[in-house]
């Protein structure tokens, strides 16, 4: 009786989530369950659901006026430019992925770092948060990332990477995929120096255009490991950034600076407008 | 001016199955893997085929035109971003495309009420599942309709109202005057039977084998 009671609430539970008629305490509950449920319950469900719903539709006797011509040809043609941009810009996994940190905090001024830049970084705190490298993304789901942000935000942008002379980016390319509107991105760089990270660090700078262009948006710290050609670095801006215009790779001291003397600048991508 | 008008239009949907020339339905190609590898040329087939279908479910989901254009757009963008996922095995790309659907249209009228959104995709939805693996999309498709047509009409009126128009539970119950426990049981069932008669072909071939 209490086993008849249980499913009979299991099944209405589930039935709630197919049809979207979760309430949150619903959805609560559901969540709660589904552990003792057999795998794939939940997807089953709502394969259930979505068969039904097709065949209804399918055998309607009275169904709505169809979609304009003219709506149908914009759904065409937006999906055409996505799957066209899919297939350019498909990204191949079997780049590295490599984990991007934020760099060490201190105090110094963009002004005074110069003369300090020792003294900074001997009294360095790392940021509780991050004393531990996040665990490295699988390159999939890295790329998948870059793709979705192409293809999911029109305004998103990509930026080629320009080596610029410094040695440790003699020959690197790539580029870079920002959206604004997720506020992610994707570095993608090939040819890049591995470094040396107990000695030193490639660094993110993203300049927004709302913001003092001394000051860009710190992006982190991210390695290059030896034997990759390629790597994937994830972006997580942790300032908004409103409008990037410019992404800049610098070489700095292992942990990163707040404010970069832009002595050794290794990638350039810019907007052109 | 329209593409497809009247009866044609629900038809469409039917692509999904061609009548051979015995009577039997044939298979017909499936379109979105094309879109995932990248066939822009399988675009325009899947707005023709599946048009129609995701078109008579956002006309009833939405209040007005401007939703429902605003919505049909973000179905097919999803479409096109989920292509990847869908795998011919488990679902018929119509229940895919179905699903993908509802969900946007459920998300957005959660959204117009100001209630929490629908939770993303189940964890294990994509999670292989050997007792699901000899279904096949046509066999699906049509055992949903076989389901339809067993259906007591009372309970296929409302799963239809729930599943179709978008209507809350609470609204079915007002619109056929049943008592709300009553309209939830209903559709439970439906429900539960059809998730048990499209799992039920597994079992069969496991005896069989």
């Amino acid at each position: 009786m209490q086993h008849g009671m249980e499913d009979e609430r299991i099944g209405e539970l589930l039935m709630q989530r197919a049809t979207g008629a979760s309430s949150a305490e619903e959805a609560d509950a559901l969540s709660r369950l589904r552990p003792a449920l057999p795998p794939g319950e939940v997807a089953r469900w709502e394969r259930a659901a979505a068969e039904l719903t097709a065949a209804f539709a399918a055998d309607d006797p009275q169904p709505p006026q169809a979609m304009t011509t003219a709506l149908s040809e914009s759904i065409i043609a937006t999906g055409e430019r996505l799957v066209r941009a899919q297939q350019r810009q498909s990204t191949p996994v079997t780049a590295a992925v490599v984990p991007i940190v934020p760099a060490r905090s201190n105090l110094m001024a963009w002004s005074g770092w110069m003369a300090a830049a020792g003294l900074a970084l001997w009294f360095a705190v790392p940021r509780n948060s991050t004393t531990t490298a996040p665990s490295p993304e699988p390159a999939r789901t890295v790329g998948m990332l870059r793709d979705s942000v192409l293809t999911a935000d029109p305004a998103s942008t990509r930026l080629a990477w320009t080596a610029t002379a410094d040695s440790s980016a003699v020959g690197a390319s790539g580029d870079v995929v920002w959206s604004g509107r997720a506020q992610r991105g994707v570095m993608r760089i090939a040819g890049l120096q591995p470094n040396d990270r107990r000695r030193w660090q490639y660094q993110l700078w993203i300049f927004d255009e709302s913001r003092d262009q001394k000051y860009p948006v710190d992006g982190g710290v991210f390695d290059v490991p030896a034997g990759q050609s390629e790597v994937l670095v994830p972006i997580d801006a942790r300032v908004p950034v409103s409008n990037a215009v410019t992404f800049a790779v610098t070489v700095e001291p292992a942990g990163g600076v707040v404010v970069s003397t832009r002595e050794r600048i290794a990638l350039l991508a810019q907007s052109k407008s | 001016m329209t593409t497809r008008g009247g009866g044609e239009v629900v038809r469409a949907h039917l692509a999904l199955m061609a009548d051979g020339a015995g009577g039997e339905r044939t298979p017909v190609e499936p379109l979105l893997p094309r879109i995932a590898a990248g066939d822009e040329r399988a675009v325009r087939d899947c707005v023709t085929r599946y048009g129609p279908l995701v078109w008579s479910l956002v006309r009833r989901w939405s209040p007005d035109g401007t939703d429902a254009e605003d919505a049909v757009q973000e179905i097919f963008i999803d479409l096109w971003r989920t292509a990847a996922r869908y795998d011919v095995s488990r679902t018929s790309e119509a229940g895919w495309v179905a699903m993908i659907a509802r969900r946007r249209l459920i998300d957005r009228a959660r959204r117009r009420e100001r209630l929490p959104v629908l939770e993303s995709m189940p964890d294990d939805f994509d999670v292989a599942n050997e007792s699901e693996r000899d279904l096949d999309r046509e066999w699906r498709a049509e055992q949903a309709r076989a389901i339809l047509r067993e259906l007591p009409a009372s309970q296929r009126r409302m799963l239809e109202l729930s599943l179709v128009h978008g209507r809350t539970h609470d609204e079915i119950a007002r619109e056929t005057e049943t008592p709300l426990g009553t309209v939830k049981s209903h559709i439970r069932r439906g429900l539960q039977r059809a998730r048990d008669l499209l799992a039920a072909r597994t079992t069969h071939d496991e005896v069989e084998a």
